[in-house]
């Protein structure tokens, strides 16, 4: 119990050590770097996200672009200017050209689109297994740049969505990461988390030991979608402009490799991941641009990518949380009792 | 405990399964009274694990009925047979090999014991109490088999006698009427043997637990089970106390053969 208290305590310290950070960012630093630290936020709730399907339920997904693409969409409909609705979106019908939502419901209704998509996709695609359900979600990313590329009278087609408010700041960044991965911290650390973890070892015996595994596999999809969405959104609403191709396979193979890096199924891995490769990205840009070496970035990430294979193929923190951060007291038995079950049993007194 | 006649627990009929051309089990039947402790013998091939996986959902039968609890659940999913009580365990070990002993047998405890997805993502108090809980009867049910102070060990760690201990722990996890044990004490020594011959008749005295075991030890199967039903090539060959199975001349003849089958040879 003190175990659980302590670990809440060092959570919410470091819930405000972050907010302190952001306050000294924001006080201090120039926009471009702003943008720069909001990108690696959202790197952060897209690899955290993603690792619930990934990393816990053994489920090889590529799609949590296509979700993004939902999310910011969506939102990024809501939030627009009606002055201008009218005329850059003539389908649109009238009571929802009408509408110009502040940032937090947009989110959310982003949020909500997406998930409803992966659960629409999600069943029959999570049939699927292995390199099935990759190649089936990459072509998640195909069919929804189809979608959004026809629907021109809702989302411009091809020539994308310009001038989306700029609403995004680096503390939504910041406090949407905080709730992800708060959410699949609980997740994971609750029992349906460890029913996720069971199937990924071991599918057959998980359905024996009484796990859904059609609805836990939803579950899971869904969840990280829904994030995704959100993580959509906050894109849209930073870079100001979306287009088809803004997020596409290669932004997939990314978020995959931060969770390859991190450890399948360790949120702080992901986190960490997600930061790292964003800051070495950004501090190789520069570089690139003097030497000329464009594609230096893509270069170094994979040798670090092929370096932790072959070292350490679990990832930085295989599927398991620093223990510093777990602040779980580990269970015991009240004391040494002789081995023969009591009468509390539920077994007993129904047959 | 004397058997209760009138409704059983477990009634099969007519199961049948086939794989493409090949027939594994025809016509199987089985009655099971509450409280039995039964073993299912035959030489390989004879169709045991396939009875196991089809009265566990873990494969769908061509033909037949599986009524458990007065209840018809043929053609349900695995995890719906668990629910309604019958929990098994598996000839070649399946645990959740990355996992910690502990937390292979509380993933089986959420069935039963598992919070709400929104109470436990909130950390309401009601969730924190149900893992407390199922941590603190995960330790029990590990005890039960002397296991406890392995319970922070990885699955994969531990030498191969105890994953099956684990493997039954987390079996009873479910808390099921009906324990299915696929071949328990395969790999053992005979010490080992005797101590899991103990263990099974401890659990299935305290729990009041209905036990049907699938093994080739045969001192296992002698010394344990009231009753042997024997199979084999898909069909039930003998069903009796075990004296009686072993005299069956049938049965023999299915184990060593005829002698005319062997001149002929």
């Amino acid at each position: 119990m003190s175990g659980t208290a302590r670990g809440w305590s060092l959570a919410a310290g470091l819930t405000v050590a972050g907010a302190v950070a952001v306050w000294l960012a924001t006080a201090s630093l120039n926009n471009y770097l702003l943008t720069l630290i909001a990108f690696a936020g959202i790197n952060v709730i897209l690899a955290v996200s993603l690792t619930l399907a990934n990393g816990l339920t053994g489920l090889f997904s590529l799609g949590h672009p296509a979700f993004m693409m939902v999310g910011g969409y969506v939102a990024a409909i809501l939030t627009f200017p009606a002055s201008r609705k009218g005329f850059m979106l003539p389908d649109l019908p009238d009571w929802l050209a009408a509408q110009q939502w502040p940032l937090l419901p947009a989110l959310l209704a982003g949020g909500a689109a997406a998930g409803i998509a992966a659960v629409i996709v999600g069943f029959p695609v999570l049939r699927l297994r292995g390199h099935y359900l990759a190649v089936a979600t990459l072509g998640l990313i195909f069919i929804l740049r189809a979608v959004v590329n026809n629907l021109d009278g809702y989302t411009r087609g091809a020539l994308g969505l310009s001038g989306i408010p700029r609403l995004t700041d680096l503390w939504w960044v910041y406090g949407w990461a905080v709730a992800t991965i708060f959410v699949c911290w609980r997740v994971k650390q609750s029992s349906l988390g460890r029913t996720m973890m069971a199937m990924r070892e071991n599918e057959m015996a998980a359905a024996c030991m009484g796990v859904p595994l059609a609805r836990t596999r939803l579950l899971a999809f869904a969840i990280g979608a829904i994030l995704a969405g959100i993580a959509g959104g906050l894109w849209a609403h930073l870079v100001t402009n979306l287009t088809p191709t803004s997020l596409g396979v290669f932004l997939a193979f990314q978020i995959v490799v931060m969770i390859v890096l991190g450890g399948q199924g360790s949120i702080t891995g992901a986190a960490v991941a997600a930061l790292g490769l964003s800051a070495i990205a950004n501090l190789l840009r520069p570089v690139e641009q003097t030497t000329g070496l464009y594609g230096l970035t893509q270069i170094v990430v994979a040798l670090v990518l092929i370096g932790v294979l072959i070292f350490r193929s679990q990832g930085l923190f295989g599927s398991r949380e620093p223990a510093f951060l777990q602040g779980k007291a580990v269970p015991s038995l009240p004391e040494r009792q002789p081995a023969t079950p009591d009468n509390t049993d539920p077994q007993r007194g129904s047959t | 405990m004397p058997p209760a006649e009138s409704v059983p627990l477990l009634a099969v009929d007519g199961l049948t399964k086939r794989f493409g051309g090949v027939v594994a089990l025809s016509g199987y039947a089985i009655r099971v009274a509450a409280g039995e402790l039964i073993g299912l013998i035959g030489p390989n091939g004879a169709g045991k694990t396939t009875v196991l996986n089809l009265l566990t959902g873990v494969t769908r039968p061509s033909e037949g009925r599986i009524v458990f609890r007065g209840e018809d659940i043929t053609g349900q999913r695995a995890d719906r047979f668990t629910a309604r009580g019958i929990a098994r365990t598996f000839q070649n070990i399946r645990l959740f090999r990355d996992l910690t002993v502990l937390d292979n047998v509380t993933a089986a405890l959420h069935l039963r014991h598992g919070p709400a997805l929104a109470s436990a993502v909130l950390a309401l108090p009601a969730a924190r109490r149900a893992e407390r809980r199922m941590a603190a009867r995960g330790l029990e049910l590990l005890d039960l088999f002397a296991l406890a102070d392995r319970a922070q060990a990885r699955a994969r760690d531990l030498p191969y006698g105890e994953q099956r201990k684990v493997e039954i722990a987390r079996a009873l996890a479910t808390e099921p009427r009906l324990l299915l044990l696929d071949e328990p004490a395969a790999g053992m020594n005979p010490a080992e043997t005797r101590h899991l011959m103990d263990v099974i008749r401890a659990v299935h005295d305290a729990l009041s637990l209905t036990i049907l075991v699938v093994e080739h030890d045969m001192s296992l199967i002698m010394g344990l089970c009231g009753r042997v039903q024997v199979i084999n090539r898909g069909e039930v060959l003998a069903d009796g106390a075990p004296a009686q199975v072993q005299a069956d001349p049938a049965v023999i003849e299915a184990y060593l053969g005829t002698r005319r089958a062997r001149a002929g040879a």
